[in-house]
């Protein structure tokens, strides 16, 4: 395991090193001068050629580089144009409603998956199967933002049961609050899931130690829960973990449509005012973020099935 | 596929008939009729004199659906079907130009990297490794930043980063044929890198290509629709499905239809798409088994 561990860690070090690149290079791209830009009006040869100093982006792309490893070390990324923070300061704020968001959702989509999944497998080719087929073919075709001004319509404008927008205080008003948000964001995950699962468990029903638990003469409620569904919770925490980054993109449109003050909405606004330290430290953040939790899925489940480790 | 090394489809594929009762087949026909029917309204709209979708009409904003206005009327008086339909040139042609680019680009950089191998290899799947760790969203929303909101900025960026998955494909496939018979026999012939390339290896790439691409094309969609929404996309008053939604998002309370008809256009859209990648999928397995 331990081995195993070590070869799969070392294995994400480039990607992380391709993730920084990708987020330092954004700011690189950018065909105006970020300077000019955050100078505006005034922008005055001296005053460019200072602040250029001032942020040593005088200096060649290499060294840059370096530089931008080298403060990241410290968590230093730089001040917000905008709004005139540290952006470190700005993100730890925004991240507590995210995770919160994206921990309620991932319970949801589990729960909905769950059940989805086993109805559907349990009748495969007959009319429960059928109808779960068209109702995650339905969600995986409906734009979350739009699933979420829907719920909005019908839940908190027409029934007065949500409120529409923003977070509220207290344990169980946030979770209220945060309701029709994970819901829109788990009918966008779970059709996915629902795929992975279902085909899991067909093959899990036919597989031949159940068989064999079958032709021992056990029910087959359980042979369902004791066989079948436990052996499945393998590939659905890993299908999750594995899809951690298609979560965050729903998040992130999620928490605009429902003005939820994350870090969905925190990069929608800094790409809207060019405010590209905020953007490169998101993008950051959420690179390091998703490489992370596939790291961690794998090893979970090198820990869960002793195969995977060979 | 006419490549002399491809086997051909066994028995089992070619003797279902072409019937309707096949529901793969069935799902085909309806995707490619809502795909097609809609795009090819969408293109000859000009010609079917069903009016300016920019035209301002303040008498008659915020109209309900009727038969005047089937999709009822924005705040500015502006017919939505109208705005619907001219929205389809937009969101499709998007879809459908930016799925096709970064399956070429991501093709030829996967099959590069399977084909010759080495440290161009590494350099070339690293960066894939790298694009795909980042949610599509985020590096869209980012890369859209640094090019400037605006249409050009979303082809760019959705271009920049779906090509990863069609290279990682290709790279996938490129390795098992590098090591088939007919790739090895055609090097023992000396063929030059470019004939086995192009006439051996890339006839046999297609196909997951292609069904990656059906769905690459809603995503790339469904991406704009979201840019827009988000206001870094198409820039208001042109019409595009995501605008429109987002537009209509200030009036849920009193006119319903702004937002939500565009959205169950998009919903339609999407199922056929996901129709024609069924029966693209169903065929590719069935190829995988009749090869066998």
């Amino acid at each position: 395991m331990r081995r195993y561990a070590a070869r799969r860690a070392l294995h994400a070090v480039p990607v992380l090193f391709g993730v920084t690149l990708i987020s330092f290079l954004l700011v690189h791209a950018i065909p105006g001068d970020p300077i000019r830009t955050m100078l505006q009006l005034h922008a005055t040869p001296e005053a460019v050629a200072y602040w250029r100093n001032f942020y040593g982006l005088d200096l060649p792309l290499p060294i840059q580089y370096l530089d931008f490893l080298r403060r990241l070390a410290t968590l230093d990324m730089g001040q917000s144009i905008q709004l005139r923070q540290f952006v470190s300061d700005v993100i730890i704020l925004r991240l507590g409603p995210t995770l919160a968001l994206i921990l309620y959702c991932v319970l949801l989509s589990l729960l909905i998956t769950f059940v989805l999944a086993t109805v559907s497998a349990l009748s495969v080719g007959h009319w429960p199967d059928r109808v779960v087929k068209v109702i995650s073919m339905v969600t995986n075709a409906m734009p979350a933002f739009w699933v979420g001004l829907t719920l909005i319509e019908i839940f908190c404008i027409r029934l007065g049961l949500f409120p529409a927008s923003g977070l509220r205080d207290g344990l169980l008003p946030l979770i209220w609050s945060l309701t029709l948000p994970a819901v829109t964001v788990a009918l966008y995950v779970s059709p996915v899931l629902i795929r992975g699962l279902r085909s899991t468990m067909i093959g899990l029903l036919h597989a031949d130690f159940v068989e064999a638990a079958r032709a021992r003469g056990l029910s087959e409620s359980t042979i369902l829960v004791r066989y079948v569904l436990r052996n499945s919770l393998v590939t659905l925490v890993t299908m999750v973990g594995l899809n951690v980054g298609f979560l965050i993109g729903g998040t992130i449109v999620v928490e605009n449509v429902f003005a939820i003050p994350g870090i969905g909405q925190l990069i929608v606004n800094a790409v809207t005012s060019q405010d590209f330290p905020v953007v490169q430290a998101c993008v950051l953040l959420i690179g390091v973020w998703v490489v992370m939790v596939n790291l961690l899925t794998d090893l979970l489940n090198a820990a869960l099935d002793p195969r995977i480790r060979l | 596929m006419k490549a002399p090394a491809v086997a051909q489809p066994g028995r089992l594929g070619r003797s279902i008939p072409w019937a309707w009762r096949d529901g793969a087949r069935l799902s085909l026909v309806i995707g490619l009729t809502i795909v097609l029917g809609m795009y090819v309204v969408g293109l000859v709209a000009p010609l079917l004199g069903i009016g300016d979708p920019l035209k301002l009409d303040y008498d008659a904003a915020l109209l309900a659906p009727s038969v005047a206005h089937p999709f009822g009327t924005d705040n500015l008086g502006r017919d939505m079907l109208v705005r619907v339909v001219y929205g389809t040139r937009v969101d499709l042609t998007l879809g459908f130009v930016t799925a096709t680019c970064s399956m070429l680009l991501g093709m030829a950089l996967g099959v590069y990297a399977g084909y010759f191998g080495g440290i161009r290899e590494s350099l070339i799947m690293r960066t894939v490794d790298a694009v795909l760790s980042l949610p599509f969203l985020v590096l869209v929303l980012a890369i859209v930043a640094a090019v400037g909101p605006g249409l050009v900025g979303v082809y760019v960026a959705i271009i920049a980063v779906s090509w990863a998955i069609y290279a990682r494909i290709s790279y996938a496939q490129m390795l098992v044929l590098r090591e088939k018979q007919f790739i090895l026999a055609a090097r023992t012939l000396a063929f030059g890198d470019a004939r086995i390339v192009f006439k051996h290896a890339l006839p046999n790439i297609f196909g997951p290509n292609i069904a990656w691409l059906i769905s690459d094309i809603i995503a790339n969609i469904l991406g704009l629709a979201i840019l827009s929404y988000l206001g870094v996309g198409i820039q208001p008053p042109d019409p595009e499905w995501g605008a429109l939604i987002a537009d209509g998002q200030t009036y849920l309370r009193t006119a319903w239809w702004i937002s939500t008809i565009p959205g169950l256009v998009l919903v339609v859209v999407g199922i056929g798409f996901l129709l024609i990648g069924d029966w693209f999928t169903t065929r590719l397995a069935g190829n995988a088994v009749a090869r066998r």
